[in-house]
């Protein structure tokens, strides 16, 4: 029998953590909330009989991110477009902030700090992170945005710790690549 | 520095960016009553139209010369009937993505395909087969165009149907420009290598494409089409009783060791029912065919002191989802096999002379039947006159090579040739932190063929141990006990497994068993160096490896060589070959591999001659400028 009220208490406590990873994977806000509530309703008639439902919690976020990822490319680029706008304007709020405002290249960071990679804005990374494979991006976010070890990162792609460390390494080198 | 090198200070950058993108999404909590909570089952599957065909589909996909697929057949994945089915199927190979095309297969075999697709693909692209963009869902590069297909359904049974194309072509077509190979790959190969493929003319080689019914929808199964053929290749009628599933084990752990240890007592009624339902569906169903043939083979052996058996198994087990790696750590395998009749090697023959190769290209010398083997070529003069009825003896004359230092290779003695022996012969493995040591009569006999190979340690009390990683299991094979040398009784390590649970219980997955020795093929190649020598994928890449062409070339002299394979090779100031390249020219080493001077270890001004003996079989040798012929 489900435990819903353990359910609730687990989606109150990790909801937001887990539309951080869902929408850094996707890019894209209703994409994210789609592929978090979804995880929820798989494991949520499961949540009493989990010792940690965190971590399964995860795997399910991720694995309906690459659900999406897979089956629809044409919401994709959709969701491309709508990120673009969000961290454009994060951008120009930071700019602002710094008292620098728009540059010539648009709404980016470009040409703040010459060539220093932290110069860049927020919407080079997004892009350069966008251009990763899917399975290179979600290592990324699991590893820097949710410090997850290759062992945790393994097991939600479904793949050999050599493997995780693999698309870290080159995931970061397509980063730098697209960002210098 | 190289953009992959580890740079601290730009993982920061990387880390605090996540941080911000994170911080851009939604903050509000929605209460859970406002949500629409749907239970999974009760989901629909979207209906999806892929486009794109993939080139690892190509080749995975490749015996049924399909691949690709939509899955348009409704709201649900599979078809209404068998022939929509395969339409579904036949229509999304003019599109591609063969992890989409995986969404019509029989769901009882689609997950494990998918994972084991992706993890294939994305090792592929790992160690430099495809780019690191690659996606198994859309591959380009490859398309295929199917015209006029025309099918027929027989229904075998009520949820089985076997779907033929009795009439239309198909044809594929691999642009290797804009497939996502791997950047080094891609330089290596020679576009103009790969022109049109071969039209199929359904017609004239009709696919039998089994489909089964699950829930209403028909959907194509690969297993089901693999044993229909086989059925039908064989004559047999169609099985009747339908598959009976085990009741699974607790644990990976018991369903691997029940699977060996049925294995290897050669039951095979009792390991199949080890196996997944559903992905093992027509192996249950279809085996049953050929079980009494196997039966009565396996009595036959075991008559003639056939045993094995399988104990002390301990694993390392890896669960991913609902499916474990189960990796053995340790296990003992003993038993006895079946006296040899026919040696790996032939004994000498003492009745037959023996021929001593002078390997500097002056000839040979003959020892006559019956004359001692000399310890060296001393006072033997090489000759180039090739006696004519040399080899007219039914077993032909034994063979000798004179070594560097003079002396001559010894084979067989007449008191060192081995008689049959006609009783069987014992052996035990034992396997245990990546080193296993084996003892037996067989041991014993197989030195008496071959010398104990490098890397093979006597321990002094009939018991050799090797710890070479490199070869699995390679003091059996070095020996020849098991797999290679009698008649492969059954591979000579025992290989990893994968599980999966199901409802509670846990099985052996077959289709996922074989992933993982895949996988394990990629797992000892480092990143991008699929064309490295070294690498195991060596072999399939350049039709040799590294040992091989060491052995050819190593200790020549360059000149010898020819310009095909001077451009591979590492050569000290004598002229002579030390080493071979780390990373050479794919066509370089075909190159040198394909010329004559590679094979020829005769110098380069040697004429190879075929000669014809009496019984027919050509066998070519390598004379300086000579021609021998040999008429009956």
């Amino acid at each position: 029998m489900s435990d819903w009220g353990t359910t609730s208490e687990l989606y109150r406590s990790s909801y937001r953590d887990m539309l951080r990873v869902a929408f850094s994977i996707t890019g894209n806000t209703a994409a994210a909330e789609d592929a978090v509530h979804d995880a929820f309703c798989a494991v949520g008639p499961r949540i009493a009989t989990l010792d940690e439902p965190l971590p399964y919690l995860r795997v399910a976020v991720v694995n309906r991110c690459r659900s999406m990822h897979r089956s629809t490319q044409r919401a994709h680029r959709h969701a491309a477009a709508h990120l673009a706008n969000d961290v454009a304007e994060h951008d120009r709020r930071e700019n602002e902030s710094r008292g620098h405002g728009l540059t010539g290249h648009g709404l980016t960071g470009h040409g703040l700090t010459g060539h220093d990679l932290t110069g860049h804005g927020l919407t080079d990374f997004a892009g350069a992170l966008e251009q990763l494979s899917f399975a290179q991006r979600t290592a990324i976010v699991l590893r820097y945005q949710c410090d997850l070890s290759d062992d945790e990162i393994a097991a939600i792609l479904k793949c050999r710790r050599s493997t995780v460390r693999s698309h870290v390494r080159r995931g970061l080198a397509h980063l730098r690549k697209d960002l210098s | 520095m190289k953009s992959n090198t580890p740079n601290p200070e730009f993982e920061q950058l990387v880390r605090t960016r996540l941080q911000q993108l994170g911080d851009l999404a939604p903050t509000e909590v929605r209460d859970l009553a406002d949500i629409d909570l749907v239970p999974d089952a009760a989901r629909k599957v979207p209906r999806r139209r892929i486009a794109a065909i993939s080139g690892a589909a190509v080749a995975l996909a490749g015996g049924l010369t399909l691949t690709g697929i939509a899955a348009t057949g409704g709201e649900e994945g599979g078809g209404n009937t068998p022939e929509d089915a395969v339409l579904e199927f036949v229509e999304a190979i003019e599109n591609s993505d063969l992890v989409g095309a995986l969404d019509v297969i029989d769901p009882g075999e689609s997950e494990v395909l998918i994972n084991t697709l992706t993890a294939v693909v994305d090792e592929s692209a790992r160690v430099g087969v495809f780019s690191e963009t690659v996606d198994a869902r859309d591959v380009p590069g490859a398309t295929a165009g199917i015209e006029g297909l025309l099918l027929s359904t027989d229904q075998v049974a009520t949820d089985l149907a076997v779907v033929t194309t009795d009439a239309g072509t198909a044809q594929l077509s691999i642009d290797l420009t804009a497939l996502p190979l791997g950047l080094d790959l891609a330089e290596q190969i020679d576009t103009d290598d790969f022109g049109p493929l071969e039209v199929v003319d359904f017609a004239v080689d009709p696919l039998r494409i089994a489909t089964v019914e699950r829930d209403g929808q028909w959907y194509v199964s690969f297993s089901y089409s693999i044993a229909e053929a086989a059925r039908r290749d064989s004559g047999m009628p169609f099985p009747v009783d339908a598959t009976v599933a085990g009741d699974g084990f607790d644990d990976p752990g018991a369903a691997a060791t029940a699977f060996w240890k049925h294995a290897a007592s050669l039951d095979v009624g009792e390991a199949i029912s080890v196996f997944a339902p559903g992905e093992a569906d027509a192996i249950g169903r279809y085996l049953p065919l050929w079980l009494p043939g196997l039966n009565e083979s396996i009595a036959d052996a075991r008559q003639s002191g056939l045993t094995i058996n399988v104990s002390d198994l301990r694993f390392d087990i890896t669960e991913i989802g609902n499916r474990s790696r189960v990796e053995p750590l340790a296990y003992v395998v003993e038993g006895s096999l079946p006296p040899s009749s026919d040696p790996e090697f032939p004994a000498f023959d003492p009745a037959a002379p023996t021929l001593v190769y002078v390997a500097d290209g002056t000839g040979f010398h003959i020892i006559e039947a019956g004359d001692p083997i000399p310890e060296s070529f001393d006072g033997l003069e090489p000759t180039q006159e090739f006696p004519d009825d040399l080899m007219s003896e039914n077993a032909g004359p034994n063979s000798a090579t004179l070594n560097p230092d003079g002396t001559i290779q010894q084979f067989w003695t007449d008191d060192d040739a081995v008689e049959d022996d006609p009783t069987a012969q014992d052996f035990r493995i034992e396997y245990a932190d990546g080193c296993s040591i084996t003892s037996g009569a067989i041991a014993e006999n197989a030195l008496l063929y071959s010398p104990l190979s490098a890397g093979v340690e006597d321990l002094g009390d009939g018991r050799y141990r090797s710890c070479d990683t490199d070869t699995a299991g390679s003091s059996l094979s070095v020996f020849g006990l098991l797999a290679f040398g009698r008649g492969g009784v059954f591979a000579p390590v025992v290989p990893s497994l994968e599980t999966v649970e199901i409802d509670g219980r846990w099985y052996v997955s077959p289709i996922g068993t074989i992933g993982v020795q895949i996988l394990d093929i990629f797992a000892d190649v480092e990143d991008g160096k699929i064309l490295s020598l070294d690498s195991p994928l060596a072999a399939f890449l350049y039709g040799v490896d590294r040992s091989t062409i060491e052995r050819q070339l190593v200790g020549r002299a360059e000149s010898e060589l020819g310009p095909e394979c001077s451009t591979i090779v590492e050569v000290d100031t004598n002229g002579t070959v030390t080493d071979v390249s780390n990373t050479p020219g794919l066509d370089d080493v075909r190159g040198c591999t394909e010329s004559d001077a590679f094979w020829n270890f005769f110098g380069s001004d040697v004429a190879i001659e075929a000669i014809e003996p009496a019984d027919g079989e050509l066998i070519e040798f390598g004379v300086p400028e000579s021609t021998i012929v040999i008429s009956d």
